[in-house]
């Protein structure tokens, strides 16, 4: 799947300024591709043979796992993830789900029978070591739920020593759900994932391999995996990494054998009515094939997934790196199957589009860019998003504005239809409005106050964290950051404290004061200006001479106030009536601070950070205050805000 | 020359027109009311914003991530009371005026003051015991909508062909809306009735109602039909004039075009009373007579030639009756 040809192509197309600031840490492509060395640790090797009946809706399968014991110790405990053991009543995701809700599900939703699914190992052996179904045995690392199977250890008989690789083999068979939470069956589209024992990661000296939670994804070591499918040969099929056999078997099926490297997880689909649409593009790396796999009652929305993408991989590859795979697979789930759109797996992602959805409106668009970003963020710098979502949803969320406003324009990048508008850094500040001050970024993602608050902090707080970061570092500083921990971390389980370290390296900047706020604390950014004023300074005289312009002398206040307990420094424009302007650097430490000039002219008006840098204050509409007030939004929201009070008033007056 | 009988809807046009007083009180009514319902909403939004540099997004355009925000201010701009209680009162309003409103258009002839309060009193307690028989009415209807919705949600995920959902939605929407224009016609005939033949029992107009719907079902739901288009057509056609030409700073053309389509759809719920008070009289029971009351109605047809505008407008000068 990734030629040492497009490898090299890449190391020679990397920008000049792989600058300095990258240091020693980062892994050059050319020195991989010298050394022959592949792109990640493989810490696993998959094989897996599957068959998928559409009319149980059942994948049977067995699969060969060898683990390679890189961990310096020796092993004689595994745990496994059985994800689709969550789609049961009694787990812990769905006790989550039932509590908060979580993406397609409410709260309080009632148990759908359709949504059953299971994960069931009929046998587990360990090469030399037998037959281990027996010993097998859930855990739950993660709370007291005992009724919870989606964790599974083993104890082997004899440890692994360091340095040697153990061989499982285990049968396991899937029931999957109707579709829910990425996985499961629609009619005969089949969205295949989390499918398989997956074993956990030895990270920090410890297993960590928690439990499926309605607000968790996922978290896998890197490594190889070669998969075969059976499904009838009517269908149409796509899956991570790249075809490299296909056989036609006599009894109407046909079997397709996938082959990936330097991934760490595998989701495969199929649907008897999918449009395979091909297409290419070509970036530093080398060219990308692109596999949209389309429903056909989306066949409109063909040239905007394409657009999109391409638009997509060309930032990605200017800005951040190199795409290195040779393909990228996109699936628009059919109708009725969106809970399986908008997810992010290895070099195929699942994305979400209506037959009726008109241009302005960017869905399609949002999704499929924030679902490829995840290559990068979650594909090759793979952080842990059990525990730090941030790092992928965030970081994703924050390139997600960056993309979209270079692809559709600043102000219109999320919205942009019968004169309603939206930028996408909008919709994420919108969203951090929602939930400013429940939850730190860095906090286990089930361990959030609420669902909501889990989205509303992992993906629009972060992405507004990290917009008022590039408003103090600058948007290059940003982009090379970026670039940086991207090109030092892909194909690592980077922590987030990797990423911080990596942005305070490449800016030169001690921001430990910010990430205490911003990233481990809840404080609230609002800074107001108080109040304005222009005084005489003549004030005293009984009889002063009539106000001139120009020539009066005035003594200027202008009063800003640092309502939040967010810290933050910020300019301080001042606009004065003789159309001179001062600009001010408050470090904002104090509570308030006071400007005063004495000046023969008027204060017209003051602005907390003028340049509109501050993504993060929770109130802008108090950053500024004029001496002459301007009614015109007023007068335009209470006109429309009048019309509508008319129009529901004798729809109300219909029922006389 | 004797001019051609123009149908009900030409009829009733005309005597919207010929009391168009009427219309123009309801709609200052309709006017003021949301206005004193807009002042709470006005008054926070222009403490947040009339002093505010951050105001400015939302003058030359409409940046739904800035209104989203002005909506989620702590003082709740557009959660502020009064907007609600303006919509009731208009509600109560109509409810109160239907019989003067009605007997209006009975008689075709301007009523005093005293005459017009009389017969909104007079027959308030009428229209009041219809709207909750109406209301009832509704509930089946609701409950059926919301099964048509499950219905078509359900479609619209499970059935094979991915529109199939959308258009039974459309279809039952539809369907919604001619059962409720039904309702509404059978009603509105219902109070005419209770008006026209001063029927103290609410359900003989009902029933009476029911038997002239059902033996005029065409025409009559073809005459509310019409109307009813013409309203929807001239909100259409506002909506794309604003959202086309005018530009978004353009308050005042706004303002203008939002005020002649809340005019129109006043002007249309009363073109409809007026062509069923027209086809009442043409087609219905012969209106009882009310010698103690009103002066009896006009000899001539009161759907024949408009009297002019400048007659109108000097009629509409003298309002209220004095």
């Amino acid at each position: 799947m990734l030629s040492p040809l497009r490898w090299i192509a890449g190391a020679v197309a990397l920008p000049l300024a792989m600058v300095p600031a990258i240091g020693g840490g980062s892994r050059s492509p050319a020195a991989d591709s010298g050394t022959g060395q592949p792109l990640s640790t493989r810490v696993v090797h998959y094989q897996i043979e599957a068959r998928l009946d559409p009319a149980r809706k059942t994948v049977d399968a067995q699969e060969t796992l060898t683990y390679h014991n890189l961990t310096g110790q020796p092993l004689d405990v595994f745990p496994f993830h059985l994800y689709l053991n969550a789609f049961q009543p009694t787990s812990t995701f769905m006790r989550e789900v039932r509590r908060d809700g979580t993406r397609g599900t409410s709260a309080g939703s009632r148990w759908d029978p359709k949504h059953y699914g299971v994960i069931e190992v009929k046998s587990f052996q360990v090469e030399g070591q037998g037959d281990l179904t027996r010993q097998m045995e859930f855990i739950h690392p993660d709370d007291d739920n005992t009724d919870d199977r989606t964790v599974v250890q083993v104890k082997l008989p004899k440890p692994i020593p360091p340095g040697a690789d153990v061989v499982f083999r285990i049968a396991f068979h899937d029931q999957l759900p109707e579709v829910l939470e990425r996985t499961g069956y629609k009619r005969d589209f089949f969205m295949v994932a989390q499918w398989f024992p997956k074993v956990g990661v030895w990270w920090h000296g410890a297993w960590n391999c928690h439990q499926f939670h309605a607000n968790s994804e996922f978290f896998a070591d890197f490594g190889v995996y070669d998969v075969k499918v059976t499904v009838p040969q009517t269908y149409v099929l796509g899956s991570c990494g790249d075809e490299v056999a296909r056989v036609r078997n006599p009894d109407g099926t046909q079997t397709v054998a996938y082959h990936a490297e330097d991934i760490h997880d595998f989701s495969w689909t199929a649907d008897p009515h999918f449009h395979l649409v091909e297409d290419s593009w070509t970036g530093s790396g080398g060219t990308v094939k692109i596999h949209l796999l389309l429903s056909p009652e989306h066949e409109r929305q063909r040239q905007r997934y394409l657009q999109v993408i391409k638009g997509t991989l060309d930032r990605f590859d200017r800005w951040y790196g190199p795409y290195p795979y040779d393909r990228i697979t996109l699936v628009d789930p059919p109708h009725g199957a969106g809970d399986a759109g908008g997810m992010e797996y290895p070099t195929l992602i699942t994305c979400g589009s209506t037959w009726w959805e008109p241009k302005g409106l960017r869905g399609t668009e949002l999704v499929t860019e924030h679902e490829f970003g995840h290559q990068y963020w979650y594909g090759m710098v793979a952080t842990n998003e059990f525990e730090e979502a941030w790092m992928d949803e965030g970081i994703n969320s924050y390139t997600e504005v960056k993309v979209l406003d270079s692809l559709y324009g600043s102000g219109r990048s999320a919205l942009d239809w019968w004169g309603l508008t939206a930028d996408d850094s909008g919709t994420q500040r919108l969203a951090y409005l929602s939930e400013p001050d429940t939850d730190p970024l860095a906090r286990f993602a089930w361990k959030y106050l609420s669902s909501h608050a889990y989205g509303a902090v992992t993906y629009g707080k972060t992405a507004t964290v990290l917009l008022t970061l590039e408003g103090l570092l600058g948007e290059e500083t940003m982009r090379r950051a970026l670039h940086t921990y991207f090109m030092r971390y892909r194909f690592t389980h980077p922590t987030g404290e990797d990423f911080l370290k990596t942005l305070e390296e490449v800016s030169g900047q001690d921001l430990r004061w910010y990430y205490n706020q911003a990233v481990y604390g809840t404080q609230v950014l609002d800074y107001e200006v108080l109040r304005i004023d222009s005084d005489r300074v003549d004030w005293y005289e009984k009889n002063p001479p009539p106000e001139k312009k120009g020539q009066t002398l005035y003594r200027d206040l202008v009063l800003v106030h640092r309502k939040g307990d967010f810290i933050f420094p910020v300019d301080v424009e001042i606009q004065f009536d003789n159309g001179e302007k001062v600009r001010e650097r408050w470090d904002g430490g104090d509570r308030w601070v006071r400007y005063t000039y004495l000046k023969k002219a008027k204060v017209d008006s003051a602005e907390v950070d003028p340049d509109h840098r501050v993504w993060l204050d929770a109130n802008f509409f108090n950053n500024s205050r004029t001496r002459e007030p301007d009614s015109r939004a007023t007068r335009k929201l209470a006109t429309y805000w009048l019309w509508i009070i008319q129009f529901l008033s004798q729809a109300a007056a219909w029922l006389t | 020359m004797t001019l051609p009988h123009p149908g009900p809807v030409g009829a009733g046009a005309g005597l919207v027109w010929r009391r168009q007083r009427l219309l123009w009180w309801i709609y200052a009514v309709n006017l003021v009311l949301a206005g004193l319902g807009t002042l709470p909403m006005a008054m926070r939004t222009g403490t947040i914003l009339n002093h505010s540099l951050g105001a400015r997004p939302l003058v030359k355009g409409m940046d739904v991530t800035v209104l989203g925000s002005l909506a989620m201010h702590p003082s709740r701009p557009f959660l502020a009371p009064g907007s609600g209680i303006a919509a009731f009162v208009f509600f109560i309003f109509m409810l109160f005026v239907t019989g003067g409103v009605l007997k209006v258009y009975v008689l075709d002839r301007t009523l005093t003051t005293e005459e017009f309060f009389q017969a909104c009193g007079g027959f308030f307690w009428r229209c009041f015991r219809l709207l909750i028989l109406l209301l009832l009415m509704l509930a089946p209807i609701a409950a059926l909508a919301s099964a048509l919705v499950r219905w078509s949600d359900k479609l619209s995920s499970d059935a094979a062909a991915a529109w199939l959902g959308f258009w039974v939605e459309v279809a039952s929407l539809l369907a919604i809306g001619l059962l409720l224009m039904i309702l509404r016609l059978w009603f509105d005939l219902a109070e005419l009735h209770a008006v026209v033949e001063n029927e103290p029992a609410v359900r003989r107009s009902l029933a009476a109602a029911f038997r002239l719907l059902g033996r005029n079902f065409a025409s009559l739901f073809w005459l509310y039909f019409r109307i009813s288009l013409a309203a929807w057509m001239v909100l259409a056609l506002a909506l794309g004039v604003w959202i086309r030409l005018v530009p978004a700073d353009a308050v005042s053309t706004s303002f203008a075009i939002g005020q002649v389509v809340a005019l129109f759809w006043i002007a249309a719920r009363l073109w409809q009373r007026a062509s069923e008070a027209c086809w009442y009289q043409q087609r219905g029971p012969v209106p009882a007579a009310e010698p103690n009351t009103f002066s009896p109605p006009p000899l001539r047809p009161h759907w024949t030639a408009a009297p002019s505008i400048p007659l109108l407008f000097r009629r509409f000068l003298t309002w209220p009756p004095r």
